[in-house]
């Protein structure tokens, strides 16, 4: 059970507050669709860290199933219904599946550098047909002027409306996601991380267990994908571009989603908010996210949310260190 | 019937062939070592054996079924386990952690999505068995990289054992630990011999001769001899491949000491 203190410590219900009430802030309340997009990269970047946070896998190519998902919202209000997103929506996660679920298939035994050239190569491959095919994707141009409609008969048009919208779609993806990152299977990625032949020696299947996470991972990707193209009504080929799939793993790492749950949040945050501040005020404002970044990850390789993780590290060690020389000191007697 | 059995084992890399045409049965109860000079191909017939490398030729059988071709994952669950030379574990997990990832497996929670690990009363009754059986519980909450190297090693032995095996290969479970370690693991090993067969990769003469039941030595790939701790010390090729070291204080002791 729950005590009243430990609901008071949980970060999810800060993260749940502030983004409840930010249409209302002063100042920043009124940039809407900066929260909306703060959401979806929220959504992107949490799923996104399955794959790099829990198991390890530099997957640089994840902008790919983000881009499916736009365009699959994009062809079906196109094409099938201009009146309802959720069946556009239901398509983007389910491309966003199918994609990874196909992909992580080829590439479930492939590690390290490998994976992430294998996965860069698979973006560029989608972006090249994304820019390329015309008819479909509208090319150079792209798929402009779509209508938002409804989701299951609630209008979702206005911003307002559309922000708590995401929000809602935000909260259930994080609780999703929160659970299979507690769950057997949270454990077993960790694991693998960590020592992939152990794993595999304590019988855990650990390809399969990378494919279905990547799968798990693209779902929620093809969805944010979905999510942006509704904001800005429209779908471009730039989003399957491999920059794209940088910029989320930029936002993760700077985060600290390597060593905390909630770093891809606080990642996404620095990231939309970098992008739309200082932008403002200069055009090479990557210039100073870049060298942000790279100051950051020198003094924390793991990213902000990497500090509270050092000092929890810290403390362990102080609680530990004392005793360890008295560890198991008895323990081969009593076996038998 | 044999527990384990390979036929015409053969593994090359390039020219160099690491393991000759091994045959060589291993029958149900004691422990049994393989040891050799270095390079003798001890860990090769090991990563053969549990299905870490394939074969260039030949058959590994357990329990009479053909383990050649399966994945290290798919002969766990036929209920062959090992350990690393250099202690494998994750040590950025507790130490009751490492102990309950085996257990997840065996019950069978592998691929749940979604349930909370801390409420999973069955995983946390047979982890805490385990935590019981290494004396471990008042450090069940600590790091495993926080282990000193001896524990580590046994910890390795223990995550191998929630698997519940019936065979247990060791791959020198004694390299890198100090003198009072060893004995530490020593003991250990063998009181889990009266409960499960046990194959060793041993470097240590001392250990090998004392504990095991049947010896094969391994040099070149091939094997040179097999049979009792007397019968390889008798046997003038192994003598030969060690250049004599047998003869030294250490082995003697062992052997004299050795009661049965």
């Amino acid at each position: 059970m729950k005590t009243k203190n430990n609901i008071l410590q949980d970060p999810y219900l800060y993260i749940f507050i502030i983004f409840l009430v930010y249409p209302f802030l002063p100042y920043i309340g009124k940039y809407r669709s900066v929260g909306t997009e703060l959401l979806i990269w929220s959504i992107f970047a949490l799923s996104f860290n399955l794959v790099l946070g829990y198991s390890g896998l530099p997957s640089f190519g994840h902008g790919a199933f983000f881009g499916v998902g736009t365009y699959a919202v994009a062809l079906t209000l196109l094409h099938l219904t201009s009146k309802d997103v959720t069946i556009s929506l239901i398509l983007a996660a389910f491309f966003g599946g199918l994609f990874t679920f196909f992909y992580g298939f080829i590439i479930k035994k492939k590690r390290g550098i490998y994976f992430s050239l294998l996965t860069v190569a698979f973006s560029q491959i989608l972006y090249v047909i994304g820019f390329r095919w015309d008819e479909v994707t509208g090319g150079e141009t792209g798929i402009t002027g779509l209508q938002r409609g409804g989701f299951l008969g609630i209008q979702i048009n206005n911003p307002i409306t559309y922000y708590y919208f995401v929000f809602v779609l935000f909260v259930i993806t994080l609780l999703v996601i929160r659970k299979i990152s507690n769950s057997p299977v949270g454990k077993v990625l960790l694991a693998l991380k960590q020592d992939e032949k152990r794993a595999q020696y304590l019988g855990f299947n650990t390809e399969r267990q990378v494919w279905f996470i990547f799968t798990i991972s693209g779902i929620f990707a093809g969805l944010a994908g979905g999510l942006h193209g509704l904001l800005h009504l429209s779908a471009f080929s730039d989003t399957l571009h491999w920059t794209k799939s940088g910029d989320v793993v930029m936002a993760t790492l700077l985060g600290g989603g390597l060593a905390n749950f909630y770093g891809p949040i606080v990642g996404a945050i620095i990231f939309i908010s970098a992008r739309e501040i200082l932008s403002s005020f200069w055009d090479n404002w990557l210039l100073l996210y870049g060298l942000a970044f790279v100051v950051i990850i020198l003094f924390i390789p793991t990213g902000l949310l990497g500090i509270v993780e050092r000092i929890r590290e810290k403390k362990h060690f102080e609680q530990f260190n004392n005793n360890r020389n008295n560890i198991g000191s008895k323990n081969t007697q009593e076996i038998t | 019937m044999d527990l384990l059995r390979t036929e015409n084992l053969t593994k090359k890399f390039g020219e160099l062939i690491a393991v000759n045409d091994v045959n060589i049965s291993i029958q149900e109860e004691g422990i049994l070592s393989i040891i050799g000079p270095n390079g003798a191909g001890k860990t090769t017939f090991f990563n053969l054996l549990t299905g870490y490398l394939k074969p260039t030729s030949g058959k590994v059988f357990l329990k009479g079924e053909d383990i050649t071709n399966l994945a290290p994952y798919d002969i766990v669950h036929k209920k062959l386990s090992r350990s690393f030379q250099i202690a494998s574990y994750f040590p950025e997990f507790t130490i009751f952690e490492n102990i309950q990832m085996g257990v997840f497996n065996r019950l069978g929670y592998s691929y749940n999505y979604f349930a909370n690990i801390n409420k999973l009363k069955d995983v946390h009754k047979e982890t805490e068995k385990y935590m019981k059986m290494l004396d471990l519980t008042e450090q069940k909450e600590m790091k495993a990289k926080f282990l000193s190297h001896g524990d580590k090693k046994i910890l390795d032995i223990a995550m191998c054992l929630t698997v519940e095996p019936e065979i247990l290969l060791l791959d020198e479970p004694t390299s890198g630990v100090s003198g009072t370690e060893s004995t530490k693991v020593f003991n250990f090993i063998k009181n889990l011999s009266k409960k499960m067969k046990i194959v060793i990769v041993e470097h240590d003469m001392d250990i090998v001769f004392s504990i095991s039941d049947r010896v094969v030595v391994l040099a070149q790939g091939s094997i040179l001899a097999d049979g009792t701790v007397e019968e390889v010390r008798k046997n003038e090729d192994v003598q030969k491949a060690y250049l004599g070291g047998f003869t030294e204080g250490g082995y003697e002791d062992a052997i004299s000491g050795k009661s049965k």
